[in-house]
Formats: C-alpha cells, sequence, structure tokens
C-alpha cells in the first residue's frame, strides 16, 4: 500500500538481515484513467497520483469559447454518472484558471462538455458548450477559491453542476439538459489560461460513479 | 472598446456570488408588502477599466404587480440581454426587455405572488463573440 513502511529480509543458511525501512510510494493513474493535453497548449500537462491526491498541471488558453486548450486526466463512462472531488490547491497563472471535474463527449478540443470549476481568483463556475464548436456558456457560483468541493453529475440527459465548502453542504449552480452521448470522458480539467505556462493543481476525494460499464 | 466576454464574466462575477447563495431575505416574502424602487445596485466588480454593470428597480416590490428594472453596462458591446425572474432558470418568467440605449436595458415583468425570498433576477448575456454568460440576483437584494 501506498505509503506503507518496508522492510526487507533475507535468509540463508547463516541466518538472516533485515534492511532498514523503506516507504513505499505509488504515483502514476489509477487502472483505466488516462491523460493527455486537449486543444492547443504551449507546455505539456502532466498527472500522477501520490498516496490518493491528484496533481494535475495544464497550459492552454481556457475552456471557452468553441475551442479548448487544458490537461485532461480521465476516464471512460457511460449512462448516468457522477464525479466529486475537492480541489485543495490551484497556481493561480491568471485570475482564470480554472481546476475542476468534466464531463467530456470527446477529447476534440470543439467536443460538447460540462465543467464544475474553482478559478484562480474569480470563485467558481459551471461551463458547459452544448453543440460541438460551439460557442460555451458560463454560470457563476459561489466566490470561493481552492480549498473547496466540486460536483458534477448526469442523470439522463440532465446535468447538476454544485459546489462545496466542506463536502457537506451542497450550493447547486445550475441544472440543465444536454445532449450528449451516452459514452463520455468523465476526469479532473485543468487550464492555465496562460498558454505556456503550466498551472498545478491538486485534487483529493477525487469519485466517480457511473452506473453503466464504460462503452467500448 | 468592446466588451469582450472574459471581461463581461468578471464583471458579473460578483453579482452570481451574491445571487448564487439564496437563502433568507430581510425583506418579507410573505407576498403581503411593498418595497419602493431601489437606487443603482453595481452588479459586480470591474477588472477592465470603465467596464461596469448595473441594475436598479425603477418601480416598487409588489408580488403579483408588474415590476421594472433597468440593467446598464458602460460598455454596449453585449448582443443580446435577456432577463427572467424566479427561484431557477427554467421556471423562471422571462421579462420584456428593450433596448432603450447604447448599453441600456429596460425589463418589464409581472412578479409572482407570493413573491418568495429566494427569488432572483437572471441576467443571460451574449457577448459579441457569440459566448453567453449567466447570472443572478437576489430580487429583494436589489
Amino acid at each position: 500500500m501506498s505509503g506503507t513502511q518496508y522492510r526487507c529480509v533475507a535468509t540463508n543458511s547463516a541466518g538472516s538481515a533485515t534492511s532498514t525501512a523503506a516507504t513505499l510510494t505509488v504515483s502514476g493513474l489509477p487502472t483505466g484513467w488516462s491523460t493527455a493535453d486537449i486543444g492547443s497548449v504551449a507546455a505539456t500537462g502532466s498527472a500522477s497520483v501520490t498516496n490518493g491526491v491528484w496533481t494535475v498541471t495544464g497550459s492552454g488558453a481556457d475552456i471557452w469559447g468553441n475551442a479548448d486548450g487544458f490537461r485532461f486526466v480521465s476516464l471512460p463512462a457511460s449512462g448516468d454518472l457522477s464525479i466529486t472531488a475537492r480541489v485543495t490547491g490551484l497556481t493561480v497563472t491568471n485570475a482564470w484558471a480554472k481546476a475542476g471535474v468534466m464531463v467530456r463527449e470527446t477529447t476534440a478540443a470543439g467536443s460538447r462538455n460540462a465543467f464544475t470549476c474553482l478559478t484562480g481568483s474569480n470563485g467558481s463556475s459551471y461551463q458547459r458548450r452544448l453543440s460541438t464548436n460551439g460557442k460555451s456558456t458560463y454560470t457563476g457560483g459561489p466566490a470561493w477559491s481552492a480549498p473547496a468541493w466540486v460536483r458534477l453529475e448526469r442523470v439522463g440527459a440532465r446535468f447538476i453542476s454544485s459546489v462545496s465548502a466542506d463536502g457537506t453542504t451542497w450550493t447547486e449552480i445550475r441544472r440543465e439538459n444536454i445532449t450528449m452521448n451516452v459514452a463520455v470522458q468523465i476526469g479532473l480539467a485543468v487550464t492555465s489560461h496562460a498558454n505556456g505556462q503550466l498551472c498545478t493543481a491538486t485534487f483529493s476525494n477525487v469519485t466517480v460513479i457511473s452506473t453503466l460499464p464504460a462503452a467500448n | 472598446m468592446r466588451l469582450s466576454l472574459p471581461v463581461l464574466l468578471a464583471s458579473l462575477l460578483t453579482l452570481s456570488a451574491c445571487g448564487g447563495g439564496g437563502g433568507s431575505s430581510s425583506s418579507s416574502s410573505d407576498g403581503g408588502g411593498a418595497t419602493p424602487a431601489s437606487g443603482p445596485v453595481s452588479l459586480g466588480t470591474v477588472i477592465m477599466p470603465g467596464v461596469t454593470l448595473t441594475a436598479t428597480r425603477t418601480s416598487a416590490l409588489v408580488p403579483g404587480a408588474t415590476a421594472t428594472f433597468r440593467v446598464t453596462s458602460s460598455d454596449p458591446g453585449i448582443a443580446s440581454l435577456e432577463v427572467l425572474i424566479g427561484v431557477d432558470w427554467e421556471t423562471a418568467q422571462p421579462a420584456t426587455v428593450v433596448t432603450t440605449g447604447a448599453g441600456i436595458w429596460d425589463a418589464t415583468v409581472t412578479l409572482p405572488n407570493p413573491l418568495p425570498a429566494e427569488a432572483a433576477m437572471l441576467v443571460r448575456i451574449t457577448g459579441s463573440d457569440g459566448n453567453v454568460c449567466e447570472t443572478s440576483r437576489t430580487v429583494y437584494r436589489l
């Protein structure tokens, strides 16, 4: 288990010897997850998980307009679903740097998507692109910065965007129907809003619930 | 100066934060009283100098009666503006909005009766670039 201390014991006919303790640290991504830069980015991002802390770095001009530029770490999912995470940190590369949870139809820059996020210094928000390569829509939420919780749920065509200061009491920003394929990508998204610079966001308590197996 | 959506969004952020919280108001929600017209209320912070959005309730607030609001922007670069009154975006009642000048809109709507404490003025604007911004403010705070 990651974070646990281990000692090695070697035994032969002469006896045994025990090593000094070493801490096992497991990083990378859980099985099924993958990460990639989406759209036009001028600095390569990254994503890893260490002891339950997700660290995502992302560049890109924004998640906005008719084409996005950001880092996405995601999991294929299908049907009704939800993703919840606590954004524990966000480098303020720009007041509109963004880190949050996203449901995205494809990994194309102009894909339909829904996104609940925290910004660098402009509070929380819910954004979406309702049509492929179409413009984006923004709805402002509470004026919170990290750390705070973000959540996105889909039930049928219904998307619900919520944020929470403590992970217990949730404030709904917006709910609406969005036409999107049953099979989607769900995960964490980070954009620096300063293409060429990397924004580092950290997440904990990342929870994904999907009622149907991911379509292959 | 044309108002781009990022500026627009920034200019409305405080409004959305105020409206998003909902909750109770010191004003009555039982539909029994009338609240006189308000003075101008800034809808948000300003990032780019010279860009402000302001809402003013220009009539008394009487549940069941017609109310009027004026929304102004110091920058006329907004392609369209919608105003709704209600507790959420899907059931809110649209106001009739007319442009009365560059960056000036007058909204007229019949208020619900009773008028819940969490009833908000919901504003949806489309920028000159085609992106859309939604924000809100509790009616009793206007």
